[in-house]
């Protein structure tokens, strides 16, 4: 097996704040082979959108790297100087974001901008970074590509914008793209246009995705392998048919559970109990356990490690089963 | 399209036919007024408007008022201009490093500020009245004066363009602080920076002829609307169109510079929308 594209290990991000230190991360490791779609998953303030911007170099005060290391094709990038970072980003790895709606800049026809990147990193001339960015337009599926590339932001939609954010990450062919909730703006049909043309990309292109969300249903038709997070931490990490059939972790069994269920008429809607501790507080043991079903006394003393479990990891100690039918 | 909805705004057209005036008389001083606004002939002052040869009067030395407005109209719209330019460069400067480069905000802010406390007018006059009476030291004093304020309102636009989402964007682009600041936030900043400026080219106009008219201005027999009002004063009862006529061009063009500025505001920044077009 070749060596994985992006390593992340222990990594531990720190903000700053009136009441005090708080690590949005902690402890954070995964991988991402070259080529694969990794699902992150994790309500608010579970810190997945932290570790994306980690991984491209953007974390600024008051926040900080506090431990560990990212590599990226077997290059350290943690303690790298900004300039080195900036080659790095739009050229060997992107990222697109939320809301195509304030994604783009308003000022500038969509064009330039996407040919804003492939001039500055490929040395394009103006006319080449140009038909580069028509090129771009037309490989992520915007109908007269050539026309398009003269329009204002406001003259497109939202599926249309987000489409142009693609083209606009993916103009200097990176090896990696990070998608930060990328369809969360968008109606459910146009959502569903766009993730499949992230993996058409994916294929075509041969790109690693780290797709981070909220949803689990868009990770479940789009992802290889999931990666689970808790208040910062990893708690389950499984390729994706076998997460949704038996989760390891309680908490991804609660996340599956409060899926509606199209098939059966439910009185009320399974939910887990209580909130996100806050990362001021963090219980002793296990941060799932105020609000596990299966808390045991051991649960409460010591934070659980993340330990494999045939071929997949989990941060809970107990053997459950959660099989789902 | 910017323009045409401008071009549909009554105020500003309004705004703009009497700014524009005030250019043209100014431009074209040499041909509207054949005489000289500075020569002197005792035994034609004091002569009403309506003369056929002096079209607005003569002041208290037989002087052209049309000649010495025209001119007049020069020296307001030159200083108008510098200061504009000198005002929108040091504020764009200052506000765009204070609002982007967090560690500077401070140390510019404050020094903004404490030019602030003074009183406008007061300062200008202070600075005016320390460099001596001279064009170019009304302008360094008035933009003195006004760069404070433009630079807070480029800040201002700044802090909240910085935090755009487009903003990220560039800089995953792998976009750096420099080309972050140029291309991306400052080009998104301008629109109230244009609006104010348009307001600070009347506010100069009017305290450029405060200044002239208390004489730390350009020095007589430069003609300058406040060194016009300043002479007519003595004569306000007998000759009351020496002073009249430079207040009439002063209301016209701070008058015209409001509107326009106003009309560019409903345009450039609709969230501060009052008046329809």
């Amino acid at each position: 097996m070749s060596p994985p594209l992006l390593e992340v290990r222990d990594l531990t991000v720190r903000f700053r704040t009136e009441l005090g230190e708080m690590a949005a991360i902690d402890g954070l490791s995964f991988e991402a082979a070259r080529g694969e779609f990794l699902g992150i998953v994790g309500e608010s303030g579970s810190g997945k959108s932290v570790t994306a911007r980690a991984v491209m170099g953007l974390i600024q005060p008051p926040g900080r790297i506090s431990s560990g290391s990212i590599r990226f094709a077997g290059e350290e990038l943690v303690g790298r100087p900004d300039a080195e970072l900036e080659r790095l980003r739009g050229k060997r790895m992107a990222m697109i974001f939320q809301e195509p709606m304030t994604s783009l800049n308003p000022v500038f026809p969509v064009g330039e901008q996407i040919a804003e990147a492939a001039r500055r990193h490929d040395r394009l001339s103006r006319r080449a970074g140009w038909d580069r960015a028509v090129e771009m337009l037309a490989k992520v599926g915007i109908p007269g590509a050539a026309e398009r590339a003269t329009a204002y932001p406001h003259q497109l939609s939202g599926g249309m914008r987000q489409r142009v954010m693609i083209a606009m990450a993916l103009v200097c062919s990176p090896q990696m793209l990070i998608a930060d909730e990328p369809t969360t703006a968008l109606d459910v049909t146009i959502q569903a246009q766009i993730l499949d043309l992230l993996r058409q990309l994916r294929s075509e292109l041969g790109l690693t995705v780290l797709l981070i969300t909220h949803d689990l249903g868009v990770v479940a038709e789009q992802a290889d392998r999931v990666i689970v997070m808790y208040a910062g931490r990893v708690v389950e990490e499984s390729p994706t048919a076998s997460l949704f059939a038996r989760p390891l972790h309680p908490y991804t069994g609660g996340l599956l559970d409060s899926i509606p269920d199209l098939e059966h008429t439910v009185e009320e809607l399974p939910a887990i109990e209580g909130v996100v501790p806050s990362p001021f507080a963090l219980p002793p043991g296990c941060r799932f356990a105020p609000r596990c079903r299966f808390v045991e006394g051991p649960c409460n003393a010591s934070e659980p490690p993340l330990r494999p479990v045939g071929g997949r990891r989990t941060a809970c100690r107990l053997d459950l089963d959660l099989t789902r039918s | 399209m910017p323009i045409r909805r401008l071009l549909r705004h009554r105020l500003f057209v309004t705004g703009l036919s009497l700014f524009l005036l005030v250019v043209v008389a100014a431009i074209a001083a040499e041909w509207i007024a054949s005489h000289n606004p500075t020569r002197m002939n005792m035994r034609l002052r004091f002569t009403a408007p309506g003369d056929p040869r002096f079209l607005l009067g003569t002041d208290a030395f037989g002087r052209d008022i049309l000649a010495r407005l025209a001119h007049g109209a020069q020296v307001s719209l030159r200083i108008g201009v510098m200061v504009v330019v000198f005002t929108g460069v040091f504020g764009t400067l200052f506000g765009a490093l204070s609002g982007y480069f967090r560690r500077l905000d401070n140390p510019i802010m404050r020094v903004m500020d404490a030019f602030m406390a003074f009183p406008a007018i007061m300062l200008a006059i202070a600075i005016a009245a320390a460099l001596g009476p001279s064009e170019l030291n009304v302008v360094i004093a008035l933009a003195a004066v006004y760069t404070p304020r433009t630079a807070r309102i480029v800040r201002a636009s700044v802090l909240v363009v910085r935090e755009a989402e487009f903003v990220q964007a560039a800089r995953v682009a792998g976009a750096g602080d420099t080309r972050i600041l140029l291309g991306h936030v400052l080009p998104n900043s301008l629109a109230p920076l244009i609006v104010q400026l348009t307001f600070i080219f009347a506010y100069s106009v009017l305290a450029e002829a405060v200044l002239s008219f208390l004489g730390v201005g350009p020095a007589p027999p430069t003609p300058t609307w406040g060194n016009m009002i300043a002479d007519g004063r003595n004569f306000i009862r007998e000759a009351p169109w020496i002073t009249l006529m430079p207040g009439i061009a002063i209301s016209i063009t701070v008058l015209g510079l409001n509107l326009l500025g106003d009309g560019l505001r409903d345009v450039l920044d609709p969230r501060m929308k009052v008046t329809s077009s």
